[in-house]
């Protein structure tokens, strides 16, 4: 006779999601990311309490952000959401769980400049992204920058510190260009380009932008638009595999991103993480740094949880920073100073494949600085330019 | 090369005066997030002041917080924090000379916008408060300056204009201002020549063109 096993109990947590909308397809690899660690908490036997996860899908649309958010938290009791990718979205709904004394473990990369006692930030601050990819950028390709972006704080925060970054550098932004989320109507802004010739393009568009950009982009060359000089790389700090994935295969290539995470990091840590997450979702699915940063926050919460012994939202806040994970990227762990997450910046470049090659990696896991007050425009750019190495240079060089 | 434009508030000293509650504690700490050294205080004692560069107070304390300027023109740059948007409230801060607000409930957002707008609106109100104390040194000089053009159209017989341009060009050579040199032309101290000022001891005259 077999001796039934008792159910663990389980805890709801609300995933805010947008599966469908411009960025759907980001946002149903976040989820699939969050459902894996869901599943691998319920499996693990050191966990004593499992997740039941509550889905809200708003679409990308900023209202219904708000109104799922309030249904999470007045109709279905849930404290613990993960969710939200852009910052808009977040900004909507932050009011909310401030009060409801609920949290939010916000999973994407962002622009900084915020510090929310009712948000964890697990995605990546502006000294984890941005600064990185500036630094090799000026090194490698030169100081004339042509920036494009979707019409919103993410992308006026990152032009306003690339801006500042390649300014102090003795460069200058050639243009600085918005267009409404979504637009996809961008010929105007590859000829501008072209016209331009800037040493390299730096984009804050999200969703079918994104897609738009690259595929016009690789038309052109094609064309022989360029004529004979350089074709100039394009550079982002929200570029996955999983719009790669979505765009032409003869658009993959060359594109150069700033990331903690990239499906091709060798370890065993990622590799068991891409076949579990291969073998649930499909042999050709493909992860990125969102499903990696939804999977992550579901597994540190769930470590906070067990370290308190309870879900409670201030337990849990005063015990996450003394909970570190062991990542696919490697280690992460919430600084208990800004209640943001020590993470490895990494560079990597596109290939045709639609994944990333890694260029640049640092060592270990970088303090986040989301007010960016440790920054210094010289010192911290120099760190990371491939013709400026110093001894002290917390980086590692792959190729 | 263009100087830092992103603003830092790292190693910025403050003084917040309010009582120790949870508005005072997550101030405290969203200003240590932005790298700043932040004195606690109840209540602001003389020797709290020196070397503090921003002073958030509770402006809803029953006991008004006094400050060792005595106008309503701070130091340095003030922040009220307020609860109640009364126009007596907002009045009284307005006319301590406060350069920005932080409603309370205190929560972590607020605070570095706050802080922004002092950047811009303290520094700007200084320099404007040094440009027209300029303007006013200038107009207190009239008197001596058209003493100092009399006398020159005198010594030189000169018409109004061609004085003029002969005090500013010595001026220039001098690197004096007008007044200044309109000064040193009326005390004697300068006597003025048709190649431009006599050489003669030390200080200013001594800067005389050859």
């Amino acid at each position: 006779m077999t001796v039934p096993t008792t159910p663990k109990p389980a805890i709801p947590l609300g995933l805010l999601c947008s599966t469908t909308g411009t960025y759907g397809a980001v946002g149903q690899t976040m989820l699939a990311g969050a459902l894996l660690a869901i599943e691998e908490i319920a499996a693990d036997p050191q966990f004593d309490f499992a997740f039941e996860p509550v889905i809200a899908n708003p679409g990308g649309d900023l209202g219904q952000y708000v109104e799922r958010t309030q249904a999470l938290l007045e109709d279905r009791s849930v404290t613990h959401v993960i969710g939200c990718y852009t910052s808009s979205s977040r900004k909507e709904v932050v009011p909310l769980f401030e009060r409801a004394n609920a949290l939010l473990w916000y999973p994407s990369h962002y622009e900084g400049f915020e510090c929310s006692d009712n948000v964890i930030y697990v995605g990546s601050s502006p000294n984890q992204h941005i600064v990185p990819l500036a630094g090799y950028l000026l090194s490698v390709h030169g100081n004339q920058v042509y920036t494009i972006g979707s019409n919103y704080v993410w992308a006026w925060e990152s032009n306003r510190v690339m801006r500042d970054i390649v300014e102090t550098d003795g460069g200058r932004l050639l243009a600085e260009r918005y267009v409404p989320v979504d637009d996809v109507d961008l010929d105007w802004v590859i000829e501008e380009i072209i016209a331009l010739k800037p040493d390299f393009i730096f984009t804050t568009l999200i969703g079918a932008s994104t897609r738009a950009l690259l595929n016009r982009y690789a038309q052109a060359v094609q064309r022989g638009d360029f004529g004979e000089g350089p074709v100039p790389p394009i550079s982002s700090c929200n570029l996955s595999e999983t719009e790669l994935q979505a765009v032409d295969p003869q658009a993959r290539a060359g594109h150069l991103s700033s990331s903690v995470y990239f499906q091709s990091i060798d370890s065993p840590a990622n590799r068991a993480f891409v076949t579990a997450y291969q073998a649930r979702n499909g042999s050709g699915s493909v992860t990125s740094v969102d499903t990696e940063s939804y999977y992550n926050a579901v597994h540190l919460l769930a470590r906070a949880i067990r370290a308190c012994g309870s879900a409670n939202v201030a337990r849990v806040r005063d015990a996450v920073g003394q909970c570190p994970f062991n990542a696919p990227q490697g280690q992460v762990r919430i600084d208990p100073d800004n209640y943001h997450t020590y993470m490895t910046p990494r560079l990597g470049r596109s290939n045709a494949a639609g994944q990333f090659e890694l260029v640049l990696s640092a060592e270990q896991p970088l303090k986040p600085d989301p007010y960016l007050v440790w920054f210094d425009a010289k010192r911290d750019v120099r760190a990371w330019s491939v013709d400026e190495r110093h001894d002290d240079a917390p980086l590692r060089e792959v190729k | 090369m263009k100087g830092a434009a992103i603003p830092v508030f790292r190693g910025r000293r403050v003084l917040l005066l309010h009582k120790a509650d949870r508005d005072r504690q997550v101030l405290e700490a969203q200003l240590k997030r932005l790298g700043m050294s932040v004195e606690c205080r109840d209540t602001a004692q003389a020797q709290d002041w020196s070397l503090i560069d921003v002073c958030f107070f509770d402006a809803d304390a029953e006991k008004r917080h006094v400050f060792p300027w005595g106008s309503n023109e701070p130091d340095i740059a003030l922040i009220a924090m307020i609860g109640s948007e009364t126009p007596e409230r907002i009045k009284w801060c307005l006319a301590s000379g406060v350069s920005s607000f932080l409603v309370k409930p205190v929560r972590s957002s607020g605070t570095y916008l706050a802080l922004m707008q002092v950047e811009h609106s303290f520094c700007q109100r200084n320099r404007i408060k040094a440009e027209m104390n300029e303007l006013q040194e200038r107009v207190k000089s009239r008197r001596i300056v058209f003493k100092a053009l009399l006398h020159t159209m005198k010594l030189f017989a000169l018409n109004e204009d061609q004085a003029f341009e002969k005090l500013r060009s010595v001026s220039m050579q001098q690197h004096l201002s007008i007044e200044a040199l309109s000064v040193a032309i009326v005390c004697g101290d300068l006597p003025l020549t048709w190649g431009g000022a006599q050489e003669q001891g030390d200080g200013p005259k001594d800067r005389s063109m050859h």
